[in-house]
């Protein structure tokens, strides 16, 4: 073995392996070390492009846009209950979200559809065309759809999954109402005077082939910050800036800089924070515009009369007045205080609030 | 930047002074001088790259080599698929200074045996050090060793030595 290792030993004197000139291994070296460099930035400038494509849109979008990211297709699974219905030909879906729904044979306006989907018995359109008819399932939480009325009269909630008999509205809308069992949903259907009579056959087909489906059931989405009434975590050191109402049902509408909440006027001060009916929370709108601050609330008047309801708002500098309108047609004025807060308290239901700025322009939004 | 020439300076002396045994333990492994050649410049360039920390280590020479006998390993693997693509495969190149004989017997040992014989008897590596540069255990080097060599006298017909000397541990 000794000779086998003298014998391979002989591999380390043989002149023709010397060692290449280490100015080659730093040649090779620093070859590499600009090539590492060049990779690491052109990833780094793929890292950058692939930012500005995904990232930068979500940062600078619009206030009012929503953020859409680009997500692989999950199984559809049905979150919470959801409406299943067909539609005959000539009619197109207004709206469809969870247990509300809204088809027609007819565009709407947002006014009117918002109206619709309210399943009044009162409802007044102002856009709804003389030969529409539309079918819309909802429900007003101001109302209830089984039991008695103020006056004693019971509420008969119409057929499961049809229309009951018909009733003539203001402007001669023909109304008829359903029920959607096992729900807090119920089924309208309004037609205009002029509106034909295979169509009415067909919002019975529309009204028959509603189906309300639960999927899993969800919980209701958590109210605003500060808007519920007694809500604890809302401000309690307000100044009366509006009041509105006569008699029982008046109102007083206190609030501080975001803040608003309307309590019965003879309800006891010193109690602030429980005897709140509505409000909520908001930043003063645009020059001309107007917010609605929570929603419609009961206000209860003297005993055997009908309710009142009452809402806040807010509105924008410039705004001289503003109207509230019922879902019956009637309108009246709000009060308006300091900072833009208002409050409107009226008979029916109020739907709607108009402000008119000083040019004598006006601006609308929903009461839900 | 003291520093680096100071490194660079170090690096050039042992670079010199390892190039060969390098070369040789790498010819005896890859069985072929080309290919060794092209391996040891490569495992002396990455020792370069890394030799801020590959400098300070206790024996940088065993590190090399294991980057050397790893990038043949690799080396092998490939050329074990390319073999089957090609029908006329190139011959490997004997190194010019050993006996064609020995050579040939060397070669026919198995690759794990070459590495061994190599880094005992051309780097002069102990068992201990031979097991961290081929990755295996102390005993698996000395089994290792003990069938290359018989396999050798076989070969050869020299006469084996009766056993490895059992080396002096601290």
């Amino acid at each position: 073995m000794t000779d086998v290792a003298e014998e391979l030993r002989s591999l380390l004197d043989y002149p023709a392996n010397a060692p290449e000139p280490v100015e080659e291994l730093h040649r090779r070296v620093g070859v590499r070390r600009r090539r590492r460099a060049r990779r690491r930035s052109l990833a780094a400038g793929l890292a950058a492009v692939a930012m500005s494509i995904a990232v930068v849109p979500i940062l600078h979008r619009a206030d009012d846009q929503p953020t859409r990211i680009a997500t692989v297709p999950a199984p559809a699974i049905p979150a919470g209950p959801r409406l299943e219905y067909s539609l005959p030909e000539g009619w197109q879906t207004l709206y469809a979200e969870g247990n509300r729904l809204a088809v027609a044979t007819d565009a709407l306006s947002d006014r009117d559809r918002e109206l619709a989907l309210l399943t009044r018995s009162d409802a007044s359109f102002r856009d709804l065309p003389p030969d529409a008819v539309v079918v819309a399932v909802g429900a007003d939480p101001l109302d209830v759809k089984y039991g008695t009325n103020w006056d004693g009269s019971v509420i008969n909630a119409g057929p499961a999954y049809g229309l009951g008999p018909e009733r003539v509205l203001a402007g001669g809308v023909r109304f008829r109402k359903g029920d959607v069992p096992q729900s807090i949903v119920q089924i309208a259907s309004y037609a205009g005077p002029d509106a034909p009579a295979s169509r009415l056959r067909e919002a019975e087909a529309v009204a028959a082939s509603i189906r309300l489906v639960g999927a899993g059931g969800t919980a209701p989405p958590a109210p605003p910050a500060g808007s519920a009434s007694g809500a604890s975590a809302a401000p309690q050191a307000l100044k009366e800036v509006a009041r509105a109402g006569t008699g029982p049902s008046s109102v007083v509408l206190e609030a501080d800089a975001d803040c608003a909440y309307f309590r019965p006027a003879g309800s006891q001060p010193h109690q602030q924070g429980h005897d709140r009916l509505g409000g909520g929370c908001g930043t003063r709108p645009a020059p001309g515009a107007i917010a609605t601050i929570g929603s419609a609330v009961l206000v209860w008047g003297e005993p055997g009369t009908a309710p009142s309801s009452a809402t806040a708002m807010r509105v924008g500098p410039d705004v001289k007045s503003v109207s509230a309108r019922t879902a019956d047609g009637r309108t009246f004025p709000a009060a308006l205080g300091a900072t833009g807060w208002g409050v409107a308290v009226g008979p029916g239901r109020i739907v709607g609030l108009t402000a008119i700025d000083s040019a004598g322009r006006q601006t609308e939004s929903f009461v839900p | 930047m003291e520093q680096t020439v100071a490194a660079d300076v170090s690096f050039d002396r042992w670079y010199r002074s390892e190039h060969s045994r390098m070369l040789a333990l790498l010819t005896v492994v890859a069985g072929d001088a080309d290919v060794a050649r092209d391996t040891t410049a490569e495992a002396f360039t990455r020792a370069l790259e890394r030799w801020e920390r590959v400098g300070v280590m206790a024996s940088p020479s065993a590190w090399t080599y294991r980057v050397g006998v790893n990038l043949l390993r690799r080396r092998g693997r490939r050329a074990a698929f390319e073999m089957r693509l090609v029908r006329d495969p190139p011959r490997p190149v004997p190194p010019p200074a050993v006996d064609a004989d020995l050579w040939a017997a060397v070669r026919a040992l198995p690759v794990r045996q070459r590495t061994a014989i190599a880094l005992r008897y051309l780097c002069d590596l102990p068992q201990r050090e031979i097991a961290a540069v081929m990755g295996v255990a102390e005993g698996t080097v000395s089994a290792t060793l003990t069938a290359a060599r018989r396999r050798l006298a076989d070969e050869l017909r020299v006469v084996d030595e009766p056993a490895e000397r059992q080396e002096v541990r601290p």
